[in-house]
């Protein structure tokens, strides 16, 4: 039994020394003491070196073993590495002088029987197992290729924006933003753009903002609850929630702005018992609301918009318009649909931004009412999650 | 003549299997002394329980309680098995046959391994080993009884018997016994015997010298009883399949397990889409919830596009995690006492027999791909995992040696009868002391976790069914979880839920919905669509007073909800319609 000291500490040498030597202060990762292929590679080391005979093939052997133990170690190396968002450096000569001090260690060790490298591999393992539970912070063992393999797919981070977006955008962490930008001074527009969402893509973001270039006042990004229409169409026009003898009770904006003599009107190009619209659109206040029994494109509506506009130019008006051209589902594989959903969003932004320019007395609030869902994950994959883009015009 | 060389010939064939009975009497008489004892413990101590509601109410469908006559389509069973019983019902109406044939199921298959296990070590240490492996499982398999562990563990008693009779070249008789347990193993849940299949091939191949020496004996018993297998269970199948009245309930059995068993999706990504597409969200919260009789709004056609839906917004395991993923089950498999009797049994053969040490890594190897399989498709659950595991030790004791021969058992203190004596002893005592301490905790074999089998509750259920029972001829539609409640209350698992003591429940979730019977019971009180027609007067809804919202966007203007009566935890709603508004 004594014989198996030497391999231990051998395998925890260098198992343990790469991670005390890039330890750093405050790091949390949780690893085992062991490396379990290691320990195997270096039982089966003293193995070979003690029972073949034949000097060609036993130092293939050989040499096959100490390459393998010097992998796993580089890639037990590149684990920590990675966790600590470091580059490899001079941390690289670990593996290698770990590894041959751990040979050094195995020198006068006698060599081991097949059965006893199998019982204690097995042993060690049934141990593991029985105390991780009772230690879930400190395993005995490591597994570096299999812990390699699970690191590799590298997750998309969509839920976050990245710090640097501040000094970009306005970045909002609620879903006021009609009640924060609204101007009562004079005539406001709101348009809620179909399945708008954030590009995780640089120059796909940067695209999509300079179409408002000239004429925005604010360029933003804000969060949203739920990713769906009907929430993003309520929750934006929420003014307050109160208390009576019922319970709650919201107060929408369009129900305020219609007690100062503001007419409100809402928009949507498709029918009202899309979604249910005709139940809810009417609680929020709309004086009037418009549907469409067929399908009127969102270019459609710019011109009945712009009519509107021009019937009311000495009225102070409220418009709330969902765009529909971006609606999914949206056919075809991920690379057609694409293609489709950025040539049609393009169009409506483009629409929007030509109205905004026609109407500079105008305030315009337009905004993303959830980013792309209802399409293959790999296409929602493009865009940030729950975050939607905002921008003020004139 | 003729008669005479018959008669000659089955006294001959007697004489064998009595003489050979005699030579194993004694590992027979002490295989049922282990287990008559650990039986009683059980009985006398333990809380006598279906360990799944699911056999509960298979056996409530089999002894005619949600119809009004015996109806041997028991769904998950093979209906083979509630032909067999039905004569014993005939004959004892009062007594649950499908629980006791359980029971006994299990009796039979520990009785066998642990004579195995006496006849290859050895009346002593046999005994003693056979003890420890009766006192490991006793309380998992006869305090939890359900069909999928109790098939898993005839299958492996079955396998077991098999390779051992072959290694030994042993009488046919145990051939033939081996068999019956594994065909009625496959009866009794198909997919726990098909996940014994890859660990008896490849004990097989462990063996296959042995085996070639039984050949024929082998090969014969073998191909007859995967052929009666197979049939049993095509037979099974077509049973339902021909069936025009099992039409409906076939047809959602689809969206029904997608619904219910699926949890590897984002449910929040399902949500936004289903309202993106105009379809309720609030809809997909019910079903979530199991609320779903409701044959119009519900109907596995429209049921369609939510399956869709949750089929793509359905979390794909990426090959390369898999290892990892395996890694974390086989922590988690430490939990079961099965992983620990597999790991001791592995430690033995890795000691007593060098030459087969390979085994307890092949075993390990297979169940690491097994569960890679079944973490891909994402059906790796606790009853599964420990199912394998309860093969590997099973199919491990043909691997065992008299351990007289052992080098350890060679040293006096071993040598002694009364070491033995002394260990039974312990076990005994040991035994007793915990089942008279906590007889009634158990581990759940969905989580492996320490419970008792009822959920503590305050309700007077005597009192609830006789509110029912005075209404034959209301609609009482429960919540599943209601439903499920009763099957802790009703009858004891040794009793039959007596003809139609259902007539009149009816759950809003789980498997009954759409059965034959049930539909029945339904329409001779004048309802076709269960959710829909909670407004009529002779409908009322058992713990679930939120269906107001679900009615109000399907089907009618204004209901009002009203609470009739309260008992306890059950609490009963009047739907209806608000006129004049």
């Amino acid at each position: 039994m004594k014989q198996f000291l030497y391999p231990l500490v051998a395998t925890a040498l260098i198992t343990i020394t790469p991670f005390l030597f890039t330890f750093e202060k405050g790091q949390d990762i949780v690893r085992g003491l062991l490396d379990y292929s290691v320990f195997a590679l270096l039982l089966v080391y003293v193995y070979v070196r003690g029972n073949i005979k034949k000097t060609l093939l036993k130092r293939a052997f050989m040499g096959l073993i100490i390459f393998l133990i010097i992998s796993v170690a580089w890639i037990d190396l590149q684990n920590i590495l990675s966790l600590q968002h470091r580059t490899t450096g001079f941390w690289g000569v670990f593996p290698f002088i770990t590894t041959l001090m751990a040979l050094v260690l195995l020198k006068s060790v006698k060599t081991f029987s097949i059965s006893q490298i199998s019982i204690s591999l097995f042993i060690l393992f049934a141990l593991h197992v029985f105390f991780l539970p009772l230690f879930p912070s400190q395993p005995l063992v490591e597994f570096p290729v299999i812990k390699a393999l699970n690191n590799s797919v590298k997750m998309v981070k969509r839920d976050f924006l990245p710090a640097s977006f501040k000094e970009q955008y306005e970045i909002i962490d609620t879903a006021t933003i009609t009640s924060r930008y609204i101007d009562s001074s004079r005539s406001n527009v709101v348009v809620l753009v179909e399945s708008w969402g954030v590009p995780i893509d640089d120059s796909q973001r940067h695209t999509l903002y300079q179409i408002f270039d000239p004429i925005s006042t604010v360029k933003g990004i804000h969060s949203r609850a739920y990713s769906r229409t009907r929430t993003a169409e309520r929750e934006d026009l929420l003014a307050h929630i109160i208390k009576n003898q019922k319970g709650k009770d919201s107060v929408f904006l369009p129900q305020i702005l219609s007690e100062q003599q503001v007419k409100t009107m809402f928009f949507f190009g498709g029918d009202s018992m899309q979604q249910n619209r005709f139940c809810y659109i009417k609680n929020i206040g709309f004086e009037s609301s418009s549907f469409s029994t067929i399908n009127k494109n969102d270019s459609l509506m710019l011109l009945k918009m712009d009519s509107t506009l021009q019937e009311n130019v000495n009225t102070k008006v409220f418009i709330a318009w969902t765009t529909l051209d971006t609606h999914f589902p949206i056919p075809g594989d991920v690379f057609t649909l694409k293609k489709i959903y950025d040539q049609k969003l393009f169009n409506t932004l483009q629409g929007i931004a030509d109205l905004a320019k026609k109407y500079p007395d105008i305030r315009f609030i337009v905004q993303g009412d959830h980013e792309p869902i209802l399409s293959p994950k790999s296409f929602q994959e493009l865009f940030y999650k729950r975050w939607v883009p905002f921008v003020i015009l004139n | 003549m003729v008669k005479y060389d018959f008669t000659f010939i089955m006294m001959r064939c007697l004489e064998n299997i009595l003489s050979d009975l005699m030579s194993v009497k004694h590992s027979i008489l002490i295989a049922l002394a282990i287990n008559i004892f650990f039986l009683l413990l059980c009985i006398c101590f333990g809380d006598l329980r279906f360990g799944a509601i699911d056999d509960y109410f298979m056996a409530a469908v089999l002894t005619g309680a949600l119809g009004d006559s015996y109806n041997p389509l028991i769904i998950f069973v093979n209906a083979l098995y509630a032909y067999a019983l039905l004569p014993l019902y005939h004959l004892f109406p009062t007594v649950g046959w499908y629980y006791l044939g359980l029971m006994a199921s299990v009796f039979f298959s520990f009785l066998t391994i642990s004579f195995i296990l006496l006849e290859i070590l050895g009346k002593r240490w046999g005994a003693v080993v056979s003890a420890l492996f009766v006192a490991f499982f006793a309380s998992d398999f006869y305090l939890v009884c359900q069909f999928t562990q109790t098939a898993s563990i005839l299958s492996a008693a079955g396998m077991l018997s098999f390779v051992w009779a072959s290694i030994y070249k042993r009488h046919v008789a145990f051939f033939v016994w081996g068999s019956f347990l594994l065909f009625l193993g496959s009866l009794i849940r198909y997919q726990a015997f098909l996940m014994g299949v890859p660990f008896l091939g490849l004990t097989l191949l462990f063996f296959i010298k042995d085996f070639w020496k039984v050949k024929w004996r082998l090969c014969i018993s073998l191909v007859i009883t995967f052929i009666f297998i197979f049939a049993a269970h095509s037979f099974d199948q077509k049973l339902y399949q021909n069936n025009e009245s099992y039409k409906d309930f076939l047809t959602f059995q689809g969206p029904r397990v997608m619904l219910g068993d699926g949890s590897n999706y984002d449910p929040h990504a399902v949500y936004e889409d289903l309202e993106e597409m105009g379809l309720s969200g609030a809809d997909f919260a019910l079903l979530k919830e199991w609320t779903l009789y409701d044959t119009e709004v519900f109907s596995a056609k429209n049921l369609t596009p939510i399956i869709q839906t949750i089929q793509r917004n359905t979390d794909n395991v990426n090959l390369v995690q898999i290892p990892n993923a395996v890694l974390n089950a086989l922590s988690r498999s430490a939990q079961s006492p099965l992983f620990w009797a597999w790991f001791l049994l592995s430690l033995v053969l890795f000691w007593s027999q060098k030459k087969m040490a390979i085994f307890p890594w092949a075993t390990f190897v297979l169940i690491c791909l097994l569960m890679a399989y079944l973490i891909s498709i994402n059906r790796l659950v606790y009853r599964v995992e420990s199912g394998f595991w309860l093969y590997a030790t099973c199919l491990s004791i043909a691997f065992l040696r008299p351990l007289e021969k052992q080098f350890i058992f060679k040293t006096r203190i071993f040598n002694k009868a009364y070491v033995a004596w002394a260990l039974l002893a312990l076990i005994a005592i040991v035994n007793i002391v915990q089942y008279v301490r906590a007889g009634e905790i158990v581990r759940d074999p969905s989580s492996g976790t320490k419970r008792t089998l009822t959920i503590a509750d305050s309700t007077d259920y005597e009192q609830v069914f006789r509110f029912i029972d005075e209404q034959p001829n209301t609609v009482f539609l429960a919540s599943m979880n209601a439903y499920m409640r009763f099957s802790h209350h009703r009858m004891p698992p040794w009793k039959a839920e007596p003809f139609g003591s259902y007539k009149n429940i009816f759950s809003l979730g789980y498997w009954t919905p759409y059965l034959p019977e049930v539909t029945h019971n339904l329409a001779l009180r004048g309802v076709k669509n269960p959710m829909k027609e909670v407004v009529d007067s002779n409908v009322i809804v058992i713990n679930n007073g939120g269906l107001t919202n679900f009615l109000e966007r399907h089907y009618y203007d204004n209901v009002r909800v009203d609470t009739i009566k309260a008992i306890g935890e059950m609490i009963f709603y009047k739907y209806s319609l608000e006129e004049g508004l």
